[in-house]
């Protein structure tokens, strides 16, 4: 019993991780750098 | 400048290489020391004259944050190759031989070191004059260009252990964003552990009630260590390296708070691992990711105000069409020098500044100046850049380029009063200043205490859990999520606030400066009177419309289109008309229904054979006294009558400055008008105080000047004129009617061109305040009473983490508050 628990408790480490990981490369491509402008620019007629 | 040679030695003071020749020396107790020049050995000995000789055992220039690449071109000296002057060159303004740059200093962190660039910058020959601004890093620097060039001074920046490089908008921007970037990154790393962290600390609350096994408490204390670890050392970094550098500075900052509760809560929880008693892990961790919360709200809410540079410079157009014999070229407006000559097409915009030589136009200036009605150009008269030619074309001598021309200088002003408002210093800062103290006096005192009653391991613990206990982790959230509720309850009535701290310093404000035109008043010229000749009743009030109406639909004027709306508004049927020609600035004329209509300046008429009769003259100076523009219509060789018309106030503005009256705060009008007219909107608008005939330039003297009389002063206005004064203000409102340039530069925005808004954003404002005042209370209050449990030695981290959560979620509650 005990040792699910901290299988799981690892387990779910790992996959909060992944996530982590994501944060991290989508800060560093730049997907947080202008939160403002996108969802203004379906209303422009020019792009 | 100096290189190195054989016989090099270098200063002991600064390091940079000189020759023995040039060396300065001075004998000290302990050895020679040498020195590159006098205000080096100056430096020297008043430092080691405070006793802070060790400064130059502990400073290691070399390895502080200066890369790698800088470190050796440091050392070898000035080694920049043609190419990068050549690189340098458009950063550079100012003719002859001296020169004027901006750079950007990296690396300053204190006071000292803007002292000591200034000093090292003044005293390099060539150099005739250098200001660093503390606030934007920025250095202001001017040389002369015979004697040194900016490569030269920048590798000399960078000998003394800065990093220097020359100022673009672009690269500020850039710096911003890479901040943003690093306070998201360890945001993000903080609330991730944390997360993890939490779930842990559950088990282990759990467990502390219902009993747990101690293997399994062992596993979940180490699961805590391992995750508490990035998020103090990576996400607190900061906090740590401000701590330590208030610490040495001797101020109790923020940081020594935050740091000392989240540390000493750490270095505890490791203790009571071993010893088999409660881990406070999660309270260090919290403590962090609340605090950059709270930054991360603050910071996101304001790093829009760069911007409004760069904007601004998108005004000027980024080609110039040059006169060349009888062919015309287009040039890049960069590559234009004075004294060329420039052609200018009806309808386009002025690139750069200059002189008309021929040619006759009307220019409208309102988007540089805010000045409504376009300006007359005839030979001989200024253009500004950015600003639109009228209908005529000119050939226009260029006068001003580059960094010279009144944008530029516009985009400088902006820039200076950005710099020169300081931040104020935080409330919460100053309360720590009191509190801690308090807290490491209550920990002290329970050392004491316990170290008579029990051993002295039991009575350290006892006192650090006094610290941990009693650092307010909601302290990081009671102004950020106030100020959030506050704006985000604006923004649903149309106010944009650029930001938490703009938020905390309107509640001050006791004097509102309203900018005259399109502020107050719509903007645009409307007809308010039609007047028809005495002595030709048979014409009624809708002919004369009629007639001046049909003629005007063909202008662009401002008086013309006002003229042409005022009478679609009342229904009168239009005629069409052709042969229409417009003497700019004086009138137009055209053929309607076959019969010549003037409509235009007495003068005008006049000048077309029209006989005014005298009474009507004179009723029209009289309307012109009370700032009216007054046009004369004349159909054939018949004066019909005059319509004036004038610029007025919004509907809303009389009882906006009645709110304003009512909460107790001075309302004041600025304009560039005359009085006459200025006179004539107060009066309309109840307000009493106004200053007029002020210059574009003046105006944020004019704030300068209001707010030493120690006034707090917003300014609301909406031309690119007026950025310059929405900065110096201590809050600058813009409408969003307005350029938006004005909008980049105000604290505030209202989106609906609603004055109300004024008074009630400085109402939200106070009442924003008042809770975070509230806010702050509750943050040190639970964490206050529970200090008395931990000086007991009866703190369980059910207390501690009861504490947190209760002051957290008061915050929280309290601010919802804000409607």
């Amino acid at each position: 019993m005990l040792w699910t628990i901290i299988a799981l408790i690892i387990l779910m480490f790992f996959v909060g991780l992944a996530g982590w990981f994501i944060f991290l490369w989508a800060v560093k491509s730049g997907q947080f750098d202008d939160i403002e402008r996108p969802k203004h620019r379906m209303m422009d007629d020019d792009s | 400048m100096t290189t190195s040679t054989d016989h090099a030695v270098t200063c002991d003071h600064c390091l940079l290489p000189v020759t023995e020749g040039n060396a300065v020396t001075d004998d000290h107790s302990s050895s020679r020391k040498v020195f590159c020049c006098h205000a080096c050995r100056a430096i020297y000995r008043m430092i080691q004259d405070e006793g802070l000789g060790e400064f130059y055992q502990k400073r290691d220039w070399r390895s502080s944050g200066i890369p790698k690449a800088l470190r050796t071109s440091g050392e070898t000296g000035p080694k920049t190759p043609r190419e990068d002057e050549a690189a340098l060159a458009p950063f550079i303004r100012g003719d002859g031989v001296v020169k004027e740059a901006d750079l950007m200093i990296d690396g300053i962190r204190c006071a000292s070191c803007v002292w000591l660039n200034e000093k090292v910058l003044e005293r390099t020959p060539g150099i005739t004059s250098a200001r660093v601004n503390f606030a934007t890093h920025r250095a202001q620097v001017r040389w002369d260009s015979s004697q040194i060039t900016l490569g030269q001074i920048l590798s000399r920046i960078r000998s003394i252990g800065y990093l220097a490089k020359t100022y673009t908008p672009a690269a500020q921007e850039a710096w911003l964003k890479q901040q943003n970037r690093d306070l998201l990154l360890r945001f993000g790393t903080a609330s991730f552990f944390s997360m993890q962290l939490m779930l842990l600390s559950f088990g282990l609350y759990a467990g502390f009630f219902q009993g747990i096994d101690p293997v399994t408490k062992k596993w979940l204390e180490y699961g805590a260590l391992l995750v508490c670890t990035p998020v103090l050392f990576y996400s607190g970094w900061p906090f740590l390296k401000g701590a330590v550098r208030g610490i040495r500075n001797r101020t109790l900052n923020m940081d020594v708070l935050i740091s000392l509760g989240a540390f000493s809560a750490y270095v505890l929880s490791i203790c009571q691992m071993f010893r088999g008693g409660e881990v406070y892990f999660d309270t260090a961790a919290m403590i962090i990711t609340l605090v950059l919360l709270g930054r991360l709200i603050e910071n996101s809410a304001k790093h829009k105000a760069s911007e409004a540079v760069s904007h601004l410079l998108a005004l000027q157009p980024q080609d110039a069409r040059m006169v060349r014999g009888t062919a015309r070229i287009i040039v890049p407006a960069t590559e234009v020098r004075k004294r060329d000559l420039i052609e200018i097409l009806p309808g386009e915009k002025v690139p750069l500044d200059g002189i008309v030589r021929q040619g006759a136009s009307e220019a409208d200036e309102s988007l540089v100046t805010g000045e409504s009605s376009p300006v007359e150009k005839s030979i001989g008269s200024e253009m500004i850049g950015g600003s639109l030619n009228g209908l005529g074309s000119l050939i226009v001598e260029v006068t001003h380029t580059g960094q010279e021309t009144v944008i530029a200088q516009i985009v400088r002003l902006v820039e200076q009063a950005q710099a020169a408002s300081a931040p104020i210093q935080r409330f919460a800062d100053r309360i720590s200043a009191y509190f801690i103290p308090f807290v490491i006096a209550a920990s002290g005192l329970t050392f004491c205490y316990w170290y008579r009653q029990v051993s002295a391991s039991e009575s350290l613990l006892n006192a650090v859990s006094v610290l941990v206990i009693a650092c307010p982790c909601a302290l990081g959230l009671a102004t950020p999520v106030a100020v959030l509720a506050g704006t985000g309850s604006a923004a649903r009535k149309g106010i944009l606030i650029k930001g938490g701290d703009i938020l905390e310093h309107l509640h001050k404000v006791d004097t509102v400066v309203f900018d005259k035109t399109g502020t107050l008043t719509t903007g645009k010229m409307s007809v308010v009177e039609v007047m028809t000749n005495q002595s030709a009743i048979h014409n009624p009030q809708s002919a004369i419309l009629q007639c001046a109406a049909s003629a005007e639909q063909g202008s662009e004027h401002l008086v013309g289109s006002a003229i042409v709306r005022y009478a679609r508004e009342q229904h009168v049927q239009l005629f069409s008309f052709d042969a229409f020609r417009a003497v700019p600035g004086q009138g137009v004329e055209a053929s309607v229904q076959g019969t010549r209509v003037l409509v235009g300046t007495r003068a005008f008429l006049e000048a077309n054979g029209i006989a005014i009769d005298p009474a009507t003259a004179q009723e029209a100076e009289q309307i012109g006294q009370t700032g009216k523009t007054v046009v004369g219509v004349a159909r054939g060789e018949e004066f019909l009558g005059i319509l004036s018309l004038m610029d007025v106030p919004k509907e809303d503005a009389k009882e906006s400055v009645g709110l304003l009256k009512r909460m107790s705060i001075d309302v004041t009008m600025v304009t560039g008008d005359n009085i006459r007219t200025a006179q004539a909107i107060a009066d309309q608008t109840g307000i009493t105080s106004i200053i007029a005939g002020v210059l574009p330039e003046g105006k944020s003297e004019e704030i300068a000047r209001l707010r030493l009389q120690g006034r707090v002063v917003a300014m609301a206005g909406d031309g690119i004129n007026d950025a310059p004064a929405l900065v110096a203000a201590d809050i600058g409102i813009a409408m969003s009617s307005g350029s938006d340039i004005a909008m980049e530069s105000a604290d505030v925005v209202l989106m609906r061109s609603d004055l109300k808004s004024v008074a009630q954003t400085i109402a939200l404002s106070r009442t924003t305040f008042r809770i975070i005042k509230q806010n702050l209370f509750w943050a040190f209050f639970y964490n206050g009473t529970a200090i008395p449990f931990a000086m007991a030695g009866m703190l369980s981290p059910i207390v501690a983490a009861a504490a947190m959560a209760l002051s957290s979620v008061t915050v929280m509650m309290n601010s919802l508050r804000i409607r």
